[in-house]
């Protein structure tokens, strides 16, 4: 994606989605300018910790890409249930929400 | 990746593309591709809307509007974007995980049975690849299916996609053919000369352009406020997915006239969503972006019912909303607009955008560039609905009332 010619190897900044920050640098020159923007184009902060422990690492690279500052860069939308919920706790008829 | 020269040199737009989803990404590659000097404005992010909250299920759609020129109309179209889709890998350079492995709409109850019997009946009249299984033979093509099911119609060239990576392979190959991609810039309205539409207002700006092209989806109606009331209805849709598992399902799934689907994804997650009648009156008409309890616990009894399996084993790791635009007649508003020269529309592509973008896509383009655009697209004249309002036959919402559409 990024055509950046750095030598380094990629670090791995979304760990449950094994996204480096190669993938998230190339989100940024495509256009992303949130952390919302990167998850849609990369799934970085989707998988099981959704985003706890990777968002504020996004935001960063984020902002140090664009040279906005960490407070213009919109935050990831929660997308419930925070924790792993068993499929069938949730058919039940009084499941929490 | 190639520069918006026509921008740096100080020159207009030819066309302005309003809407960063599969449809306005799709318009803006084909445009850009063929030349035109592009602008397409996208007030949230690419795939921010429906096109980033979808279940990536493709091929389908036709199903509805059987038997009829409506019908061969809209098989057309949805066959043209596969054949487009198909091509993607090749000409875009872009992975889309497309996977066509056919699809299976499953037979829970007797009404359901009589329903996909007709369809079936009469999409084979024109050709259409559905076949009829009972349970036996729908449970040979997915084991993990419940023995209390009926059966299952079974349609081959369907399957899914991953949504994201197809709007922004759109996204990308527009901007190499030169388009400028202008995100978090909102079109207020449309720019007017008499009747013509002669660019937008964006973010204060006036923006000219030969031709303004709408791709706002279930947001059409702020910009077109003409639009016959009922026309193009926002209509929320919700969405679980589970922690990934060895694989189960092995084709994605529908069921219940189609208000109900799923899919596994290639790394093991299910993906369903449907129950939107579940959603306290507020599925039609809703723009917030946010999830109801009844509707997850519908969805996660669909699971469990058509899956036994999965009790015990699947954990659901998110849910999320999406607003679609969900159209009078279940059809896409998708060509010129009549009364206002200048302005084309596509949008209104309720839950089949990714069965149709593509071609949609195509379509405009060929259409601005006076090309025959080789498809029947008389059912989707955008002006089709009678000013005072859009009589409310859409089938993705049959039996749920007109009522809850909450238009005026
Ligand atoms: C829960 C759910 C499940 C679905 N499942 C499927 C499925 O399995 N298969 C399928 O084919 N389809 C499915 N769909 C439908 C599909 O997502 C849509 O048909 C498709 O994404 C429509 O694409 P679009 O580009 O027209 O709209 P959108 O993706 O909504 O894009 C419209 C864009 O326009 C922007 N916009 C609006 N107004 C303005 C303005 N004034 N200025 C600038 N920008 C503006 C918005 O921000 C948005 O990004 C589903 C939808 C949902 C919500």
């Amino acid at each position: 994606m990024s055509d950046r010619s750095d030598a380094r190897p990629p670090r791995q900044v979304c760990r449950c989605e094994e996204i480096g920050d190669d993938e998230i640098r190339g989100a940024v020159a495509a256009g992303a300018r949130g952390v919302n923007d990167v998850k849609r184009a990369t799934r970085a902060g989707m998988g099981a910790c959704q985003g706890i422990y990777c968002v504020p690492a996004i935001a960063a690279l984020v902002a140090a890409e664009t040279g906005l500052p960490m407070e213009r860069i919109a935050p990831m939308t929660a997308r419930p249930p925070a924790r792993l919920l068993p499929l069938e706790r949730l058919a039940e008829p009084d499941a929490p929400s | 990746m190639g520069g918006t020269v026509w921008r740096e040199h100080g020159g207009r737009p030819d066309v302005i593309v309003v809407g960063g989803g599969v449809v306005g990404c799709s318009i803006a590659y084909r445009l850009a591709a063929d030349g035109r000097r592009v602008l397409l404005l996208e007030r949230r992010g690419l795939a921010a809307g429906a096109s980033g909250r979808n279940g990536g299920m493709t091929g389908g759609g036709s199903s509805l509007h059987a038997a009829s020129s409506v019908g061969r109309a809209v098989a057309a179209l949805t066959a043209a974007n596969l054949a487009l889709l198909r091509a993607v890998p090749d000409e875009l350079g872009a992975e889309i995980e497309l996977r066509l492995p056919g699809t299976l709409d499953v037979i829970s109850t007797p009404e359901q049975h009589a329903h996909l019997a007709a369809a079936v009946a009469s999409q084979r009249e024109g050709g259409g690849g559905i076949v009829l299984l009972d349970r036996d033979e729908a449970r040979a093509v997915m084991p993990a299916l419940s023995p209390a099911i009926l059966g299952a119609a079974f349609a081959a060239d369907r399957g899914h996609l991953w949504p994201f990576a197809l709007v922004h392979a759109f996204a990308a190959a527009a901007r190499r053919h030169g388009a400028e991609l202008r995100i978090g810039s909102a079109a207020e309205r449309l720019l007017r000369a008499g009747d013509r539409v002669v660019g937008v207002v964006a973010g204060g700006e006036r923006i000219a352009a030969d031709e303004v092209v709408l791709a706002t989806n279930a947001y059409t109606p702020a910009l077109l406020p003409e639009l016959p009331p009922g026309a193009i209805v926002p209509a929320r849709g919700q969405i679980l997915v589970t922690r990934p598992l060895p694989p189960l399902l092995t084709v994605p799934f529908g069921t219940n006239f189609d208000k109900e689907y799923g899919r596994q994804t290639p790394d093991g997650r299910i993906l369903c969503g449907g129950y939107r009648r579940l959603d306290a009156g507020e599925g039609l008409g809703a723009t917030a972006e946010r999830v109801s309890p009844p509707v997850l616990a519908g969805i996660a009894r669909c699971l469990t019912g058509l899956f036994p399996a999965l009790a015990g084993r699947a954990r659901v790791a998110r849910a999320w909303a999406g607003i679609m635009g969900f159209t009078a007649d279940g059809l896409p508003l998708l060509g010129p607009y009549g009364p206002a020269p200048g302005l084309t529309l596509a949008a209104g592509f309720n839950g089949n955008g990714f069965s149709w973008a593509a071609a949609a896509g195509r379509a405009v383009a060929d259409l601005l560039a006076g090309r025959d655009p080789g498809l029947d697209l008389a059912p989707f004249r955008p002006d089709r609905f009678a000013a005072g309002g859009a009589a409310w036959r859409n089938p993705y919402t049959a039996g749920e009332g007109v009522g809850e559409r909450g238009a005026a």
